[in-house]
């Protein structure tokens, strides 16, 4: 639409100027837009059906030579221009990656920031208390930038109409009597939440920084580094609750399936009455990195069989250095049944959309099938743990 | 009055055959005429390639009827600019190999005065008999 | 540097101006070329139908002699083998990446060739040019003995050797590694539109009208844009533009020809060596009088 606009304020201003536009498809979506198309028609400006293939100087008269296929009448049109412009297509600026490094945003794999939800969240970032509005989300005109901006602006004053700044509870904190202050989860948090208090020589999460991953509480070998919702104790806990109902001969799969994207598939899964194992015991967690060695290995010396850790896959992910993270827990763990010798394949991480539910179902199933045909643990394996 | 187009389930088998033997996802192809713009060849068609992919989209077989694939001598020039992605000399492959796996050749060196051929790199001659015999 | 080379067919018949200008060349800078013991044909065109498998073993067959090489001692730990034709190489590279990235259909090759040895995917085809610019052009500018610094020179990549995207040796729309080959042989590269326009390839078997005019637009951007001669590294790219003058004479018979030359031999000029690794008896415009007038002054 923009060729289109340029295009009709130069025939305005210059009416005796021949000009074409090379195109694949017209997309007059807005209103009001399919009158200006009609309108730069009604101006003489010719609208060719066909995207430009190649362009030569012609090294005697220092014209443009232009290649492109009439779609429409299927013939080639090779010619010469006075000029050429490109219509290029819009990408995020320069600029906007220095913000983006500074405040920590995501982008979306088209380049544009990304939003929390591209429906029921579409100004909000990741970050709390950030909104983003226009072309740095993704590419508009003026009446969408300034409705966006009008949204942003809107949910940018819920926040700061309030006294104080209300964050979501489930945080990762650190219980000041296990922290020894050794420093060894300071440099791990994505977003810097995690700090030492030089009074009390402990570590402390900023809750107003963190985002509630649980990435961090891996690297803690004393467990002082907690979460608000999925304690140790509770983990622990649940762990235990699912497995001592097993019975002799039983196997059981836990999974430990991420809020936001693991668990909704596995909802979606039980609404459609789809059948998988009847071994698997889903426990939610808020991302599969929260999920620390130590905890995989008491699972396993409870009679775990198999462990399926779930996210969301990365590009779409609220935090997407979960597999990065999640994958240095399982190496540690594989390291561990290594030495007791069972198989490592029983430990796997997996990457689900809200909509694989089919994929879901091959995961499960699949390590069910897999399992059958491993050599069962042994009971004295489970105690080398 | 040109020939009215019949969709059938005749065209679709066409369509996937061709999917299968160039295993290129011809369905992607958006008509832009990208590859008609820049082929070399596209004046001595008797259609664009841009056409040939819609003629094979749609499963018409009377696209095996056309010059234009055994025009087409894989020179690329179209698979790397093609905005979908699409590889249309693969395509042109598919559709010689159909008309080739009947055993009808597009190529009869029989026919050629000698002196012509003994001008021509075996390079040349054997290129032409991988590409326009069966 | 000794190194597995492929000659293909071309090199050892209408091509062996390519072959002499090559190895004599690539002497002055250390290189060996090892030619590969029973070598087969590459089979010149890339099959592209998914279901054809049959044609990619021809290619895998030439993998398997470099692996040899490596057993034998003919070469030391070189899995690389060296392509000088353009078409060889595109034709090889794609059927090693295609066996590379689909091994079911890398074994069933296998199992069809089940007394060859079996080739694992380690050999990696380059082309001539890829070689000369990893160990750096700058070598080259060291050995020149007879400057080319007014010789217009039109370098001709064609298609093979840019594309497709994953098979080309540099960008495939603004190449620039022939001309910074150019620059490095104190030649002068010319800027031209129709450096990486078909020259219409094996239809000039059957179509050779259309060879004829696509080798007359070509050899005319060429001229236009001031060029003494052009450079190529494709025998049937050589044929069309350089035989094919034959032809496009009497087409147009004021069109005024132009030489064209493997990049090799451009290589032997400026090297210095003597005329018989320049192989000009199989050029069919002989280049003599061009470069009487700007090198051999």
């Amino acid at each position: 639409m923009y060729a289109t606009k340029l295009a009709s304020l130069l025939k305005q201003v210059k009416p005796e100027k021949e000009i074409y536009i090379f195109y694949t498809d017209i997309r007059a979506y807005g209103k009001g837009f399919e009158e200006y198309y009609k309108k730069a028609q009604t101006m003489g400006i010719k609208y060719i059906r066909g995207k430009v293939a190649e362009l030569e100087e012609n090294p005697e008269n220092k014209k443009v030579i232009l290649r492109a296929e009439d779609t429409l009448s299927r013939q080639v049109i090779e010619s010469e221009f006075d000029l050429v412009v490109l219509s290029t297509g819009l990408q995020l600026s320069n600029s906007s990656e220095k913000i983006i490094n500074f405040l920590k945003l995501t982008k979306s794999s088209d380049g544009f920031l990304q939003e929390a939800h591209p429906k029921y969240k579409p100004v909000d970032t990741n970050i709390e208390g950030v909104f983003i509005a226009g072309t740095a989300q993704g590419p508009k005109d003026i009446p969408d930038t300034v409705a966006q901006a009008s949204a942003a602006a809107a949910r940018s004053m819920v926040s700061l109409a309030q006294k104080e700044f209300q964050v979501d509870p489930m945080l990762a904190y650190v219980h000041p009597d296990k922290c020894d202050g050794c420093g060894d989860c300071l440099n791990v948090c994505p977003k810097d939440a995690i700090v030492m208090n030089k009074e009390t020589g402990k570590a402390e999460v900023l809750e107003a920084l963190c985002i509630g991953c649980g990435a961090c509480l891996p690297s803690c070998s004393k467990e002082a580094l907690d979460f608000h919702g999925y304690t140790n104790d509770q983990m622990y806990a649940a762990i235990q609750g699912v497995l001592d109902q097993k019975k002799e001969n039983e196997t059981r799969i836990i999974i430990f399936a991420d809020d936001t994207c693991t668990y909704r598939v596995a909802d979606a899964v039980g609404i459609r009455k789809m059948k998988y194992s009847e071994d698997t015991r889903i426990i939610r967690v808020p991302s599969s990195s929260r999920i620390s060695p130590n905890l995989m290995l008491y699972a396993f010396k409870e009679g775990a069989d198999a462990i399926i850790l779930g996210d969301c896959v990365k590009k779409s992910s609220r935090f997407p250095w979960s597999k990065e993270m999640t994958e240095k827990s399982l190496e540690i763990v594989n390291e561990k049944l290594k030495s007791a010798g069972i198989d490592g394949r029983r430990v796997v991480f997996s990457e689900f959309s809200a909509g694989a539910l089919n994929y879901f179902l091959n995961i499960v199933n699949g390590m069910a099938e897999n399992l059958k045909q491993y050599e069962r643990i042994k009971e004295t394996q489970r105690k080398e743990l | 009055m040109p020939k009215k187009i019949v969709i059938n389930d005749a065209s679709e088998e066409f369509l996937r055959k061709i999917i299968e033997l160039s295993g290129e996802v011809i369905t992607l192809c958006d008509q832009c005429g990208t590859c008609s713009g820049g082929c070399p060849f596209v004046e001595e068609m008797d259609i664009t390639p841009s056409q040939l992919m819609r003629k094979v989209q749609l499963g018409q077989q009377d696209v095996l009827e056309s010059k234009t694939m055994w025009l087409c001598a894989t020179c690329n020039t179209c698979t790397v600019r093609c905005p979908r992605g699409l590889d249309l000399s693969k395509v042109a492959e598919g559709l010689r190999q159909v008309v080739l796996r009947q055993a009808i050749d597009n190529l009869d060196l029989n026919n050629y005065p000698k002196e012509e051929i003994k001008e021509l790199p075996q390079i040349a001659i054997i290129a032409a008999i991988r590409k326009l015999t069966s | 540097m000794k190194i597995p080379y492929f000659p293909g067919c071309s090199l050892k018949t209408s091509a062996k101006n390519f072959e002499i200008s090559a190895i004599s060349s690539a002497k002055v800078l250390g290189i060996d070329f090892v030619e590969i013991p029973r070598w087969n044909c590459c089979g010149v065109v890339s099959s592209l139908s998914s279901d054809d498998l049959m044609h990619h073993l021809a290619p895998v067959r030439n993998f398997v002699r470099v692996l040899e090489m490596n057993k034998t001692k003919m070469v030391e730990n070189e899995k690389r083998m060296l392509t000088l034709c353009s078409m060889c190489y595109n034709t090889l590279k794609r059927s090693n990446q295609r066996v590379k990235n689909n091994p079911e259909e890398l074994e069933s090759i296998n199992n069809f060739m089940y007394r060859e040895e079996e080739y694992d995917g380690s050999v990696e085809v380059i082309h001539y040019l890829q070689l000369l610019d990893e160990i750096g052009f700058s070598q080259m500018t060291e050995k020149v003995k007879n400057s080319l610094e007014n010789l217009n020179v039109a370098a001709y990549y064609g298609c093979m050797l840019i594309r497709p995207k994953e098979v080309g040796i540099d960008d495939a729309e603004e190449p620039e590694i022939f001309e910074k080959f150019l620059s490095a042989l104190t030649a002068k590269p010319v800027a031209w539109n129709a450096k990486k326009r078909c020259c219409g390839s094996y239809l000039t078997v059957n179509n050779k009208d259309v060879v004829v005019d696509l080798a007359y637009g070509i050899l005319n951007d060429a001229r236009k844009n001031g060029a003494d001669l052009i450079v190529t590294a494709c025998p049937l790219c050589a044929f069309n533009l350089d035989n094919r003058q034959k032809n496009v004479l009497e087409k147009h018979p004021d069109f005024k020809t132009i030489p064209v030359l493997y990049f090799t031999q451009l290589m032997a000029i400026a090297f210095g060596l003597d005329e018989k690794s320049f192989g000009f008896e199989l050029n069919y415009i002989k280049p003599n009088d061009v470069l009487k007038e700007k090198v051999f002054k």
